[in-house]
């Protein structure tokens, strides 16, 4: 077992991987009016990243992230994204520059995160753990 | 070195003014979006031409795009403007300064369906659609004796691409993608007394490309086919000669955090030849800003039977090292060396007495 985990933690750092999601010092929030309630770690990187572009309801999903210098993002983007922010701009700027995509809309706070949250039914974003939710979000419990 | 200072500064400042460009802009419920990127580069080869590179040394190397891309609902718009600058090379002879690189309508279905009109970069491979984005590319160029420079491998073409992923989301799941059309490139002939570049044109073309993503987040395996027929053109714009081409090529994608590791192979089935081509890269960031690349290259002839060279021969080898520093994922510093053997060369030259070379770039390349 102490093997094992030697040699988990020795993979994840040559390929740079993520370890775990884990007491998160952030919530994730959708719009009340959308019915999911818990999403494991890997959903949410797929919806964040744009691997997957609908919701099960076959609405297109709307991510929104927070500024590139943010605290918050750079907790999420490495323990859901598994990446830094700076690979995870790399992502984007991959998908850009071959025309396949773009990254999600930026919002510069918690509280314009999630005024963008209940105020799109299909959007999905993260807020720091001490925002103040307004009416129209709730918060989705992240799984790994 | 004034030609350098300048385009470095141009970098910097593309860099520095450009995250308020590139934000999105609302137009009647939609979204356009400007994007661009721009690598400078100084280049050197002592032994033999190779892509414009002289032992003169040079600023001379330069791409620079600019995109603009209109998205509104499931309806997107691109037009992507490009220029280069190749030194010494004369595929330079047969481009303007501004060339429209890529113009595409797109529609987007829910069920991940994807269909792009007009002239839409090719799925192919792992580097043919970012084939001049300093930003993401390990060396100064895509592997050049696999990719090239506007010969042989075309970047884009004039058709409909029809892409679809299968699985979305799970584990496992297949990027599929089909096209079909045309396209126009260069062609080199460096077995006379001189070398010469002419136009030629591939027609009736179709192809696909599958990527198997794995489990293991950044690892993908690709597979590829594509056929279409070749048709040179002389001086005079007449038929000159006319082939069919069948290709096939595999892939290994690893592209992690820290570490890459890529592999591809290729096989071009002509009338005349068959050719082979095999490209292999191993990168590892040693520090969050600091890159160090492995690369090389192979490819040969088997069945030659134009008569010029042998029947089966080396086309070229290439070995390189880079090191590349990150000042931000939109602003990237390369240095990098390479020794070649072969006949890739803008020269003439013979596979029984093949140039042996070595070149030096570095490049700054930056991006919004």
């Amino acid at each position: 077992m102490k093997f094992q985990s030697v040699a988990a933690a020795f993979v994840a750092f040559v390929l740079g991987a993520p370890l775990r999601a884990q007491d998160a010092p952030y919530r994730l929030i959708v719009n009340s009016n959308n019915p999911v309630g818990a999403l494991s770690r890997d959903e949410v990187s797929k919806l964040f990243l744009k691997k997957v572009p609908a919701w099960h309801s076959g609405e297109a999903v709307v991510p929104v992230d927070q500024s590139e210098d943010a605290e918050v993002r750079r907790v999420f983007s490495k323990r859901v994204l598994g990446k830094d922010v700076a690979s995870v701009k790399g992502y984007w700027q991959q998908a850009i520059f071959t025309g396949r995509g773009f990254p999600p809309v930026e919002k510069s706070s918690d509280a314009e995160v999630a005024a963008f949250v209940a105020g799109n039914a299909s959007a999905i974003g993260y807020v720091s753990s001490a925002a103040t939710l307004p009416n129209g979000v709730k918060v989705v419990k992240v799984e790994n | 070195m004034r030609t350098l200072l300048r385009a470095t500064a141009s970098a910097i400042a593309l860099t520095l003014t450009a995250a308020q460009a590139s934000s999105a802009q609302s137009l009647d419920g939609g979204q356009l979006r400007i994007h661009g990127y721009l690598t400078q580069g100084y280049a050197v080869s002592e032994g033999a031409q190779h892509y414009g590179m002289t032992d003169q040394g040079s600023t001379d190397f330069r791409y620079a795009a600019l995109q603009f891309r209109y998205d509104k609902k499931q309806d997107g718009f691109l037009l992507q403007l490009s220029g280069r600058r190749l030194g010494a090379s004369p595929i330079s002879n047969f481009e303007s300064s501004v060339n429209v690189n890529w113009m595409f309508y797109e529609r987007r279905m829910n069920d991940g369906l994807q269909i792009r009109v007009g002239r839409v970069p090719i799925p192919r491979g792992i580097y043919n659609e970012q084939r001049s984005i300093g930003v993401l590319l390990p060396f100064y160029r895509a592997p050049v004796i696999f990719y090239d420079e506007g010969a042989y491998f075309s970047e884009t073409i004039d058709g409909v691409v029809v892409s679809r992923t299968f699985a979305a989301g799970r584990p496992w799941s297949v990027d599929a993608h089909l096209y079909g059309g045309g396209w126009s490139l260069l062609s080199y002939d460096q077995s006379g007394s001189t070398y010469a570049v002419g136009r030629v044109r591939a027609e009736n073309a179709f192809g696909t490309q599958l990527w198997l993503n794995t489990p293991l987040e950044g690892l993908r395996i690709g597979a590829a086919a594509q056929r279409y027929l070749w048709r040179s053109i002389d001086d005079n714009g007449a038929l000159a000669l006319k082939q069919n081409v069948y290709e096939v090529n595999g892939s290994i994608d690893g592209t992690f955090s820290r570490l890459m590791l890529r592999a591809e192979t290729l096989l071009q089935h002509y009338e005349t030849d068959h050719y082979y081509a095999n490209t292999a890269l191993l990168g590892y960031r040693i520090l969050p800003q600091i890159a160090v690349n492995v690369m090389g290259e192979y490819a040969y002839e088997r069945d030659y039977t134009a008569g010029i060279y042998p029947l089966d021969f080396d086309w070229h080898k290439t070995v390189g090292a880079g090191v590349n520093y990150y000042f931000s994922p939109s602003l990237v510093l390369k240095v990098e060396n390479h020794w070649d053997k072969g006949i890739q060369v803008e020269q003439p030259a013979s596979p029984l007495d093949p140039p042996r070379f070595h070149y030096f770039i570095a490049s700054l390349s930056a991006s919004f």
